[in-house]
């Protein structure tokens, strides 16, 4: 099997940093964009992201995970610790458009829509009331509080669904938590 | 009678989802560390993919600016300073 984008990015593959910049880039910067207030933010977390991906690159273990989605989890911790560190700059203002890039960097995308997709369909596999409190919580950064006053359910059960969601998705992932791919949960 | 590896186990599940959905309170921090040593080896970032995929799910792919590319571009250290450790 050729090595993944991210293992020659850990093999010192001179290209893969480029590649992994055209075919990821979009992904990070739209996470970085949803979760930070300020344009020279988001631009700060992308490269604080990629850092992050160039150093763990080599961890990246295609059995697990699809490289989309340990990106992602890469990405999502970076700015959930800058959003930690600058809470108190948290400002909702959409940012302003930016450039269309090229058609190449589009087929790329495309690649990671397919993968969104698949992603959708793993959540389509919860119950609705699952998908809306890991929706909020997770895409909107709601805490539990808000997202009880949001959906008028008891605090309790905002925790039980987010849980039950979570849990559920990992199976579906198909990835036991000591250390293998099962095919579902113990 | 239920089975305490899986009692650990589940517990250490929910603690996982508590913290990649909304992080964690210190005794919480506290609980979840104290149980990871019952469990070697335990896979902690299963919840962070399962929340990765919610975002996957939810995030809209808009293309990087140029600029912005170059900036990260140019600070990137070259890869073969970058190997795993």
């Amino acid at each position: 099997m050729p090595p993944t984008l991210l293992q020659r990015v850990a093999d010192a593959d001179a290209a893969a940093v480029d590649e992994c910049l055209g075919k990821y880039g979009g992904l990070v910067w739209s996470l970085a964009r949803r979760m930070c207030p300020r344009h020279e933010d988001a631009e700060d977390a992308v490269q604080e992201i990629f850092v992050e991906i160039w150093r763990n690159a080599g961890k990246f273990d295609p059995e697990v995970a699809s490289e989309a989605t340990y990106i992602t989890m890469i990405a999502r911790r970076r700015l959930i610790d800058r959003y930690r560190r600058h809470r108190r700059d948290l400002d909702t203002t959409p940012l302003e458009e930016e450039a269309v890039g090229s058609d190449a960097e589009h087929e790329k995308w495309t690649e990671i829509s397919e993968e969104a997709a698949r992603a959708r369909e793993h959540m389509q596999q919860l119950r609705p009331e699952e998908r809306q409190v890991l929706e909020l919580s997770i895409n909107h950064g709601m805490s539990q509080s808000q997202i009880a006053e949001t959906t008028n359910l008891p605090l309790g059960t905002v925790k039980t669904h987010t849980r039950r969601g979570l849990i559920r998705l990992r199976e579906l992932l198909g990835v036991d938590s000591v250390g293998g791919v099962t095919g579902g949960g113990r | 009678m239920s089975d305490p590896w899986k009692s650990t186990e589940r517990r250490l599940l929910e603690l996982l989802a508590d913290r990649a959905a909304f992080g964690l309170e210190r005794h919480e921090e506290q609980e979840f560390r104290e149980l990871l040593q019952m469990v070697p080896g335990f896979d902690t970032e299963c919840m962070e993919r399962a929340a990765a995929t919610v975002q996957l799910a939810c995030t809209s792919v808009e293309p990087m600016p140029a600029a912005v590319r170059a900036r990260v571009r140019r600070s990137a250290p070259q890869p073969a300073n970058q190997r795993r450790s």
